[in-house]
């Protein structure tokens, strides 16, 4: 009913809208070409055809990949490697609790033309080398380098990407990775990677990477919960209450929940969702642009209350 | 999306020629809407016109000549605006005061004509392409190389804000 409700409401604005879209339309019909413009149009016309009879043959597979134009490059093209000491730096300030790690820049790549952007920040997660249970050291050092190793194989690969995309002149290309550390308790550390990928149009992912501090292992979700216990239903049930509730909350917020594409509808959680803990020791799921919204939602993150998994937390 | 190939398909030319002569009007409405400018829009349908035909060997699918077409039109306009002047939206009531037509209806329109422009280009697009022209969904997806779910996404999301916008001014 209430889904009924909703949408009727949201149907008669936007007919509203489509109405007047419809009313302009006689406006936007009005400009003509004139006939000489007509006749410039027919002779560009035929030079164009003479351009292609003369070198179709030999013409190399012309990449009109994506947005279509020539511009010229000038590009100012910078790889700091871990000398930028000022982004190190503001990096290694982040106080993080317990001191167990610390993160670093190990590589910025930045570009910028009018059709090509990049800044693609690639950190490292440095352990501290004063923990006293030498094995848990031992284990945090294997895990950031396999973390490290990930965000490094992500990064270059976005950056092999981006500059492939400026072969092509008539390309556009806006990429960015950033990476934060999330608030956490002693017990976990987490660092984000927010990346975003325009083409034309642009998508928004990240990257949760999260350590268990006690024993220097990474952490699965499954690791928080008691043996056998079934976290994925209280998880899901309540991302879908949270859901709920926002869309009745906002009518721009939208969620495939009870969506007439029962494909896209959200379901439930998996081992492989993303997650971190934040500060008040809760459950906090994440997902990327267009998993369970329309893409303008970008990506959501949903905290699951405490109470929720109380019973089947370790 | 593979539209393009390495070897001519020297059919392709005459229909893309025939296409362009039918619907210069078409891409040159769309390029005005854009740029505002009679020369800059009929700059932007003669070098998409230029560049359609000059690779038009490189169109794998006919069937796909259309929109291939629009989408080098759309490409054109993008890029038009890019290039030097944005639009000033204070130009606008200039303009439409040229329009004949009453004043109440101008005075509407030009509020929706000023939501539009403050739409994304592609966001923009869609609303044009869809409810100017009369395309379908997925026809104007294929246009801009978009997901069809995307396109009902980024066209949900358009007519909000132009919904928002208007009844911020108290048109709604």
């Amino acid at each position: 009913m209430e889904k009924e409700y909703r949408e009727n409401r949201q149907n008669d604005l936007n007919d509203f809208i489509e109405d007047k879209l419809k009313s302009m339309k006689t406006e936007y019909e009005k400009p003509h070409m004139t006939a000489a413009q007509v006749e410039q149009l027919r002779a560009n016309m035929k030079e164009a055809e003479a351009m292609n009879k003369k070198d179709g043959k030999n013409n190399k597979n012309i990449k009109f990949a994506g947005w279509v134009a020539a511009a010229a490059l000038v590009g100012i093209f910078l790889i700091v490697p871990n000398t930028s000491a000022a982004a190190a730096e503001a990096m290694e300030q982040i106080p993080i609790i317990g001191k167990l790690v610390e993160v670093v820049t190990f590589r910025n790549y930045d570009y910028e033309t009018e059709r090509n952007m990049a800044h693609i920040e690639t950190p490292e997660i440095k352990p501290e080398s004063t923990m006293q249970d030498s094995q848990v050291q031992e284990k945090l050092e294997r895990t950031t380098e396999e973390i490290n190793a990930e965000i490094k194989e992500i990064t270059d690969k976005l950056t092999a990407e981006f500059k492939e995309g400026l072969e092509y002149e008539d390309n556009y290309q806006d990429i960015t990775v950033t990476s934060e550390v999330l608030a956490t308790t002693d017990a976990y550390f987490t660092l984000k990677l927010n990346c975003y990928q325009g083409a034309g149009s642009g998508y928004q992912w990240n990257y949760y990477y999260t350590i268990d501090l006690k024993t220097g292992e990474r952490l699965k979700l499954k690791d928080i919960f008691k043996d056998g216990a079934d976290y994925i239903t209280p998880i899901s049930d309540s991302i879908k209450a949270q859901m709920k509730e926002q869309m009745d909350a906002d009518e721009n917020v939208y969620y495939w929940l009870n969506d007439e594409i029962e494909a896209f509808n959200f379901k439930a959680i998996t081992d492989e969702t993303s997650f971190y803990l934040n500060e008040k020791d809760n459950v906090v799921i994440g997902f990327n642009e267009g998993d369970v919204a329309p893409m303008y939602m970008g990506a959501v993150e949903f905290e699951i209350p405490g109470e929720v998994v109380k019973e089947i937390r370790k | 999306m593979y539209f393009f190939e390495k070897n001519g398909r020297k059919a392709n030319r005459p229909l893309i020629e025939q296409i362009i002569l039918e619907k210069y009007n078409s891409y040159y409405r769309l390029a005005y809407c854009y740029v505002r400018s009679e020369a800059d829009a009929f700059d932007i349908v003669q070098n998409g016109a230029y560049k359609a035909i000059k690779n038009s060997h490189t169109l794998k699918q006919p069937e796909y000549a259309e929109t291939w077409i629009y989408r080098i039109m759309l490409n054109e306009c993008f890029q038009n605006l890019k290039q030097a002047h944005t639009v000033s939206y204070e130009e606008l009531p200039e303009k439409e005061s040229k329009a004949v037509k009453s004043a109440e209806e101008s005075c509407a329109n030009l509020d929706l004509e000023r939501a539009l422009a403050s739409l994304s280009e592609k966001d923009c697009a869609i609303i044009i392409l869809k409810y100017f022209e009369d395309k379908k969904l997925e026809e104007i997806a294929d246009i801009l190389e978009e997901n069809i779910n995307t396109v009902k996404s980024r066209l949900y999301r358009a007519l909000e804000k132009l919904r928002k916008m208007l009844s911020a001014d108290n048109y709604l």
